[in-house]
């Protein structure tokens, strides 16, 4: 009896909500066409990494405007949080006309694209000059969705030099130890680490190589896996087909490896639960020896550990060049902007011109220098940065939307010293010439959009328990024997060597 | 009145026992507050710390530093007083209303509110709703999607139970309705569950986080915590802000500092609200 | 015949002696009801207006769990599928390992946690001295302000192997290092253990509050007829938080499917995957960072049933005892 009153109500509640909900959609205007040399009104929405979001009359947005002609309202979104938030967006349909998305692989991207909510811009790009020639061929091709076109504009950023291995030379230097290049090295420096105190203080406290893991990967552990599986991420060609990285007999051997480290102390022996943020703390109070990172990161360290440990020099926050011959290198670019469809196709070609115009090398350096006398100044004819000042004018902050990849940016930082820069753009050069790419990247696979996170989950559960001894590697060996035969994988693992032989033909 | 030898084992065994518990919620407390004043240094050498070596406003000065704090303080400071005193007058009229037994439909309306609590339908039909009403990037998005909620009015009513149905009996023959009633003899007789949800409200109010992400636009109205946890996320993960030059303390320091600033303002409302809570506050029910 | 409307149905109908049952007369004792009692309803105006606008025009959105929801199209141009997402989740191999994962996280707190605010309220309320409770009371309402991010590494910080501070004590005292962060058979006590901590001090708020409404001389009454501590405890303060308890105890059963995701999520590590993977976990993994929107609001669905069920149990039993009950 009350039920036909709660149904009453919820159906008078649909019924009210469709009303309200029909109201709102689509009543969106495209903006009309503006006289083409009135300044380009348009909305921008991105992410937000640094702790001050930049005001809408900051001085550094107002001289890009004017270098573009183009009158910007950007919404600052905090970077946690950008995915909700996208979905929000996208689901209201009040898209703004240039939007970051973080993530151009995720179902929910590829969803709207199949539904045509934004424009194919690979037609367009080549009138382009810098969006051709700035931005590197393989970002525009990873980020090409599972039809082969680019629904967006990548956002460049550097390839080579991506988290690896970085030692303490100082302690190496100590024990008179070189360098490793393979696995077995490694060990032996890490004994030596852990047994030879190589701070010199006296006791044996280090830990030598600090690390941790995330709930559906292994993080910091992945570059030993990649060391002994030559693959970098979760797919490997192998004989012209991909393979699960995890069900490789050489990941055993990672795994037998990496339990020996952990059997020996030679990782933190919280390193199941402990927080990145931890490990980094870790290193930088001096008590590690070794972790994993790029080289440009020196400066959040070294200062840290020279106030504890005053003889470390910068050249000591030393990256190794490769281990057994692998060393891992990125997409070369970090989500893109995207146009949605809803935007009148001569507004988006004037948005590409803005982007465009934006990369050429005066108008990015307003942001990579700021304004002349307040945030850099000329000495000598080289510019002398004040950064503090550039990051609290926000400067840094629209590298979020157009940014123009150094090569050398994840190793070098123009506020490094000189010996460290050199050092560090000389062992990029030689990891250049045997990095590894994820060529998983971009691949489709309706399986695997399905199953994968569910599979990586409990493929890493299995891991971290060979690990700490809770399961036997008989039991790994099982694991992988009846995941392997798993339908569900066997699709996933069609599905992708299909999708990689097809791009590998569209060149 | 006298004290038998039995109050007095109790009373001490009761001093004793919430001694240990005020200890125990202490001391964690305690290692918060010590860790935002430690100097970062100090603090990577060696974790534990009882008292520090160093002082150092580091951690403080990083969040102090951005412009936007001030204003952020300022756009939760509304939104706690403004929307609490929303809250409270939409809540209790609600649970009052539904704690008069002869209220025709009160269950009806009760069994509707339930639904309520157990069903929520994710993010985006709210979002839509708010958008549909043309609040977005309005602070009012932050408060009327969140007046009140089926839990507060639940337990509200709960209270305004035990006021006797027939309270209202004596006041309506002297002529006044019950609106009148409500607001001259029933608030005040509720001043402790007033307080203790006004309390709630508040509290609610100034932890503001999500709502604030999702319905804001314009970042010059963050609330506090959107802007705390902002400045976090910077510091915690350089590898993503590899472009940000500025140092800051290391993240643990600066989470306590953060949780500091971020919790003493509403910490300090509670003593005032303490006499409330006092036994017998409501003293002399109107009866007849 | 005409059929009885169903609001009459529901309200306790007062009988009128004399004249008969007959749906006129019905209607005639409602609608005087109505018009006697339309300032309350004009008062209760304000907050039934928010429930209908704010919660029950959203609710719409619970019917995605029955389509492939997809933002863009929206709800009016996304495909419908039926039970699909449900009878994935069903028959997930995993569904009875979540299910006894959030049971007995959930039983746990309502066990052990659910009467400590009570009992503790009681004592502050024992004590003479307005001072010392004063600032007990703050102390202990405190750790609610801490969020589960930092009470994860104040945990840390304590239950480490490698460097906490229990394992470095036994370590000095000659005692082998215990493994608390990954042991299976710890995981759901710690969760306990947390949330009693951060939440037993804010729990005492609402009971203080009515404790603090009771009139002082029922407790005067009582000591006249010789009433000790104890029995004034049970007899007079007791009894006066019984609604507040019973209402609060319904309304936990309601939520008994609900976690805590970030608290969970926090403590998660691959050792204890099989103690700690809960639904609001689960669905974290597989559905929203997959876009699945249909299947996470599809498993909040399952969840809210399992609530309403208990609730409604709930509710006649506390009736069957004479409670006021939630409805």
């Amino acid at each position: 009896m009350w039920k036909r009153n709660l149904l009453a109500s919820l159906a008078a509640a649909t019924v009210m909500g469709s009303v309200l909900t029909a109201c709102g959609d689509g009543g969106k205007q495209a903006s009309g066409a503006a006289d083409a040399n009135a300044p380009l009104e348009l909305s921008i929405m991105t992410i937000l990494l640094s702790p001050n979001p930049p005001a809408n009359d900051n001085i550094i947005k107002q001289a890009i405007e004017k270098a573009t002609n183009s009158k910007m309202n950007i919404q600052w979104v905090s970077a946690n949080s950008y995915t909700d938030k996208l979905n929000v967006t996208l689901a209201s349909g009040d898209i703004p006309d240039l939007v970051y998305i973080d993530d151009p692989f995720s179902a929910n991207f590829r969803n709207m694209v199949n539904q045509g909510a934004f424009w194919d811009l690979t037609p367009y790009i080549k009138d382009y000059p810098n969006l051709s020639s700035k931005i590197s061929e393989t970002a525009w091709t990873l980020s090409k969705m599972q039809d082969g076109k680019n629904y967006g504009i990548p956002r460049p950023r550097p390839a080579e030099a991506d988290r690896f291995f970085i030692i303490r030379k100082d302690w190496l230097d100590n024990l008179g130890l070189k360098p490793p290049t393979t696995t077995d090295e490694l060990y032996n420096v890490l004994k030596a680490f852990k047994e030879k105190d190589p701070d010199k203080n006296g006791k044996n406290d280090t830990i030598p190589f600090t690390a941790t893991v995330n709930p559906t990967d292994m993080y910091d552990l992945q570059a030993i896996e990649g060391a002994f599986t030559g693959a970098n991420g979760n797919w490997k060609l192998v004989d012209g087909k991909m393979q699960f990285t995890s069900f490789l007999p050489e990941e055993k051997q990672a795994l037998q490896y990496i339990k020996k480290l952990y059997d020996e102390k030679l990782i933190p022996e919280d390193f199941a639960s402990m927080k990145i943020s931890q490990a980094k703390d870790q290193f930088k109070a001096g008590q590690a020896g070794m972790r994993i990172d790029k080289a440009g990161t020196m400066n959040d360290f070294v200062p840290a550990i020279q106030k504890i440990q005053p003889s470390m020099k910068p050249t000591d926050f030393y990256p190794l060049t490769s281990i057994n011959g692998y060393n891992p290198k990125g997409p070369g670019f970090a989500g893109i902007l995207a146009i949605p469809k809803k935007v009148p196709e001569d507004k988006m070609k004037r948005i590409l011109k803005l982007v465009d115009t934006w990369m050429n090398d005066d108008v990015f350096n307003i942001q990579q220098f700021g304004i002349e006398g307040r945030d850099y100044t000329v000495k000598d004819g080289q510019k002398v940065l004040d950064t503090q000042k550039l990051a609290e004018d926000g400067g840094p902050d629209f590298n979020q939307i157009v940014y123009v990849a150094d090569p050398y940016a994840s190793s070098t930082k123009n506020y490094f010293p000189k010996e460290a820069n050199d050092l560090y753009k000389q062992i990029q050069d030689e990891r250049a010439k045997s990095s590894v790419a994820d060529i998983s990247i971009g691949l489709y696979s309706p399986t695997a959009m399905q199953y994968l996170p569910e599979l990586l989950k409990d493929v890493q559960d299995m891991k971290i328990k060979v690990i700490l001894g809770r399961e036997s590697m008989d039991a790994w060996d099982q694991f992988v024997e009846k995941m392997k035969n798993d339908p569900n994988v066997v699709k996933m693992a069609q599905e992708m060597t299909d999708a990689y032989q097809k791009r590998n033909a569209v060149k | 009145m006298k004290e038998s030898f039995g109050d007095r084992v109790f009373n001490a065994f009761n001093i004793l026992i919430l001694a240990l518990v005020a200890i125990c919620t202490f001391f964690p407390l305690y290692y918060v507050l010590v860790v935002s004043f430690t100097d970062p240094t100090e603090y990577l050498k060696s974790k534990f710390i009882i008292f520090p070596r160093h002082w150092s406003l580091a951690s403080y000065d990083y969040l102090f530093s951005t412009r936007a704090f001030l204003n952020s303080v300022g756009v939760s400071a509304f939104l706690a007083v403004v929307g609490t005193a929303c809250s409270l007058v939409v809540s209790s009229s609600l649970a009052y209303v539904l704690s008069r037994k002869r209220l025709r439909g009160r269950r009806i309306i009760l069994m509707l509110i339930l639904i309520t609590i157990l069903f929520n339908p994710g993010i985006i039909p709210n979002y839509l709703l708010v958008r549909n009403l043309n609040l977005i990037n309005s602070l009012w998005s932050l408060i009327l999607p969140a007046l009140t909620s089926g839990w507060y009015i639940m337990l509200m009513k709960g209270f305004f139970d035990s006021i006797p149905q027939e309270l209202e009996e004596s006041a309506s023959i002297d002529g006044c309705n019950d609106i009148a009633i409500w607001i001259k003899i029933i608030l005040p007789l509720s001043l402790p569950s007033l307080a203790a949800f006004g309390l709630f409200f508040a509290v609610g109010y100034w932890n503001q986080f999500f709502n604030a992400l999702l319905y804001l636009t314009d970042s010059s109205k963050w609330p506090i915590q959107v802007l705390l946890q902002n400045m976090l996320i910077g510091a915690n993960n350089t590898e993503l802000s590899s472009d940000v030059f500025v140092q800051p303390p290391p993240a643990e320091t600066l989470k306590m500092a953060a949780v500091v600033v971020a919790t003493v303002p509403i910490l300090l409302v509670y003593p005032f609200l303490q006499k409330h809570f006092a036994k017998g506050a409501m003293v002399g029910s109107v009866k007849g | 015949m005409n059929k009885p409307k169903p609001m009459e149905m529901a309200s306790r109908i007062p009988q009128s002696s004399s004249v008969p049952k007959r749906s006129r007369s019905y209607f005639d004792t409602l609608w005087k009801d109505i018009r006697r009692d339309k300032y309350l309803y004009l008062l209760a105006l304000p907050g039934l207006l928010f429930f209908l606008i704010f919660k029950y025009v959203p609710l719409y959105g619970i019917l995605i769990s029955f389509q492939n929801y997809s933002p863009f199209a929206g709800m009016m141009h996304s495909p419908w599928v039926g039970f699909e997402h449900f009878q994935r989740f069903f028959s997930n191999p995993d569904f009875a390992m979540l299910f006894r994962n959030t049971m007995a996280i959930s039983l746990l707190r309502l066990v052990l946690f659910f009467p400590l605010p009570i009992i503790l309220s009681l004592l502050l309320n024992e004590l003479n001295s307005v001072i010392y409770k004063r600032v007990v009371q703050t102390v202990v309402y405190m750790p609610h302000f801490l969020s589960w991010v930092i009470i994860a590494s104040l945990t840390f910080l304590l239950l480490a192997k490698g460097d906490g501070l229990v394992n470095k004590i036994f370590e000095s005292l000659g005692w082998a290092k215990v493994d608390y962060l990954t042991n299976p058979n710890l995981f759901w006590l710690m969760l306990t253990i947390q949330s009693i901590w951060k939440e037993t001090g804010w729990g005492t708020i609402m009971f203080l509050a009515a404790i603090a409404s009771v009139d002082p001389q029922l407790y005067e009454a009582a000591r006249m007829d010789g009433a000790n501590r104890l029995r004034l405890m049970w007899h007079v303060t007791l009894p006066a938080m019984r609604t507040v308890i019973v209402i609060l105890l319904i309304l936990r059963l309601g939520e008994i499917m609900d976690v805590g995701f970030e608290q969970v999520f926090l403590m998660y590590n691959g050792a204890v995957s099989q103690v700690a993977e809960v639904f609001d976990t689960y669905v974290y993994r597989v559905g929203v960072q997959q876009g699945q929107f249909s299947y996470s609001t599809a498993v909040g669905l399952f969840k809210s049933v399992v609530g309403l069920i208990l609730v409604v149990f709930a509710n006649w039993l506390a009736k069957k005892f004479g409670e006021e009950g939630v409805y």
